[in-house]
């Protein structure tokens, strides 16, 4: 099915959900989600649906255990002394967390055997090769279930929550269903945290007006940028990076691809938010205009931020607390300057945060280096930060450079994000200096040139704004109803309009979910 | 405890106003890394276990927010 005809269906059926919705009986209302889900992922494949419903079983079943032996630890603390509850607290975690690690295997393994199995087997073929083993394992055709690397992160978070006893798990299996397959953050996210989002679909949500008008507003805005800019600048992208085109088009086309990922995903996600605030449900924000972060760390904490929180969250602050990092600090305390004590455990950890985090993008060496380039960038961004910030005098350049700076060198992540292997990534490199092969009208249109440089300064002004804590969205809703109407239909005939879709065009498929 | 505890974040970073600062975080005064420092070097001194739930911006924001988190831990 092509992509515009799957978004057209999705729309549709998006719609007939929320109609449904909104006439169930109110106390059922959640059941309309589950289904809505469980439909959208059978007809992905039935294999999928059935997997998620026992990933979900597995995820409900361990977080119950722990959360039952929290309970009856709590429900006996009259009956003991300080001491003796603590000793009793200690025996409880130590029981829990054997549970966790038992239920983080099979979440986590059912996601690290479908995504990495064939990563692990390239590995291990290759140290055979080296060898001169004559033994290959064989690589395995696996489907990736719908969305898998997201909701396993979200159910993670859930069982780690449980474990911690930030709150108490379910006795409903729906509960831990729906949080699951709750059908909008399937594709791509965001990553949620079950205390926010499960009592919002669990609460009966009313039909209200401003919500189905706000809504509208972010799918829209979703879909200029997906539509209007992401899949216009595919067009220069895939010519650039798959044809073997050579000269400094070549960085124009790094730039476009940096602006269409950009686009695409956060344009997903407007569109997710959007279908949610129609129901009334508030999700988690996971862009605030990244392209203007002054340094590569600030970039980070602004682009895909729900990704960013799980792992501050749940693998940055164990890992920082961890004995061998503990130790390390304590031999570290008073031998060497304050910098230094906090700088040195966090190259550590941080090297196993983006090793993980580039790793989730995809299993391959390319990712890995892809984390680790991010890693190093920030590590001397630290230093540098530390020796010379108290230097600069004129900070709003230095913020203006910062965020030039920035810029350059989010586009090599990219770079290396795009590209195939590494090698590839090399020769686009190189190939940039050669000769040029071909005019950039040739291979896109002035036409669609000026289009998306139009879209992306629209963009760019809509983001600055909101930077300047100017509430574009709740600006537009509050305005006298024939201008606030006149700018929706504006943003719906400019996306009708100046959409890269239809004749010579080829939708390209969402390149985040794919993770 | 908040005297001791105003000795720990000067030997922690020094330099700044921690009896009057009340955005230690949302400032960026404080890095995710000089957090943890901080919790191990409170646990250390007060002998108690922070467990990372309790690690949220709300509870390091000032030095009054984290002599509440010591006692709420220390009750536990």
């Amino acid at each position: 099915m092509k992509a515009y005809e799957q978004l057209l269906w999705l729309l549709i059926f998006g719609s007939i959900v929320y109609l449904l919705y909104m006439v169930f009986f109110k106390k059922y209302r959640y059941l309309i989600l589950i289904l809505g889900s469980l439909i959208l992922l059978g007809f992905a494949s039935k294999w999928m649906m059935i997997f998620v419903l026992l990933s979900a079983l597995i995820v409900y079943l361990f977080a119950r255990i722990m959360s039952q032996k929290n309970e009856t630890l709590k429900s006996k603390k009259a009956e003991f002394d300080k001491e003796t509850f603590k000793q009793e607290k200690l025996k409880t975690k130590k029981v829990n967390k054997r549970i966790l690690i038992v239920a983080l295997i099979l979440n986590l393994g059912l996601l690290i055997s479908i995504k990495y199995l064939n990563f692990f087997d390239g590995i291990l073929n290759s140290i055979f090769s080296m060898c001169n083993w004559d033994f290959q394992i064989p690589m395995f055709k696996i489907l990736m279930p719908l969305g898998i690397s997201y909701y396993t992160l979200s159910n993670t978070g859930y069982l780690v929550d449980v474990y911690r006893g930030k709150y108490k798990a379910s006795k409903n299996y729906l509960d831990v269903l729906l949080f699951t397959t709750y059908f909008p953050c399937l594709l791509e996210g965001p990553i949620s945290h079950y205390d926010q989002l499960l009592p919002q679909l669990k609460e009966p949500q009313s039909f209200r007006f401003e919500h189905l008008k706000k809504g509208l507003l972010l799918i829209l805005v979703g879909l200029f940028k997906k539509i209007v800019i992401a899949d216009r600048l595919a067009i220069l992208v895939t010519q650039t990076f798959d044809k073997g085109v050579t000269g400094p088009i070549l960085i124009l086309g790094v730039i476009a691809f940096t602006f269409q990922l950009y686009a695409e995903f956060s344009g997903i996600i407007d569109m997710v938010r959007g279908i949610s605030k129609m129901y009334g449900i508030q999700l988690e924000r996971n862009f605030e205009q990244p392209f203007f972060s002054s340094s590569v760390g600030e970039f980070w904490r602004r682009w895909h931020i729900s990704l960013g929180t799980w792992f501050r969250e749940y693998v940055f602050y164990p890992l920082s607390m961890s004995r061998p990092i503990n130790w390390l600090c304590k031999k570290l305390r008073g031998k060497v300057s304050n910098f230094w004590e906090t700088f040195l455990p966090s190259c550590i950890v941080l090297f196993v945060v983006w090793s993980l985090t580039g790793l989730w993008h995809g299993a391959s060496f390319k990712y890995l280096i892809y984390g680790l380039y991010y890693y190093m960038v920030m590590m001397i961004e630290n230093i540098i930060s530390h020796y010379f910030a108290h230097k600069i005098k004129h900070k709003t350049v230095f913020h203006v450079l910062g965020i030039i700076k920035t810029f350059i060198l989010v586009n090599i992540g990219m770079l290396l994000f795009r590209c195939n292997t590494l090698t590839d990534a090399g020769q686009y490199i190189m190939n940039i200096f050669q000769p040029s092969s071909t005019k950039l009208t040739s291979i896109f249109e002035a036409k669609e040139c000026v289009i998306a440089v139009l879209a992306i300064l629209i963009l760019g002004v809509f983001e600055w704004l909101q930077t300047k804590k100017f509430d574009i969205y709740q600006r537009i809703v509050n305005l006298p109803r024939g201008i606030e109407y006149a700018a929706y239909l504006i943003l719906i005939f400019g996306i009708i309009i100046f959409g890269a879709y239809g004749l010579g065009y080829i939708p390209p498929d969402p390149i985040y979910g794919g993770f | 405890m908040k005297e001791t505890l105003l000795e720990i974040l000067e030997e922690l970073k020094p330099g700044v106003d921690y009896e009057n600062e009340t955005q230690l975080i949302t400032r960026q005064i404080l890095t995710s890394m000089e957090v943890v420092r901080l919790i191990m070097m409170i646990s250390d001194e007060f002998d108690i276990s922070i467990s990372p739930l309790y690690i949220v911006p709300e509870n390091f924001e000032s030095v009054d927010d984290m002599v509440k988190l010591i006692e709420k831990v220390q009750d536990e």
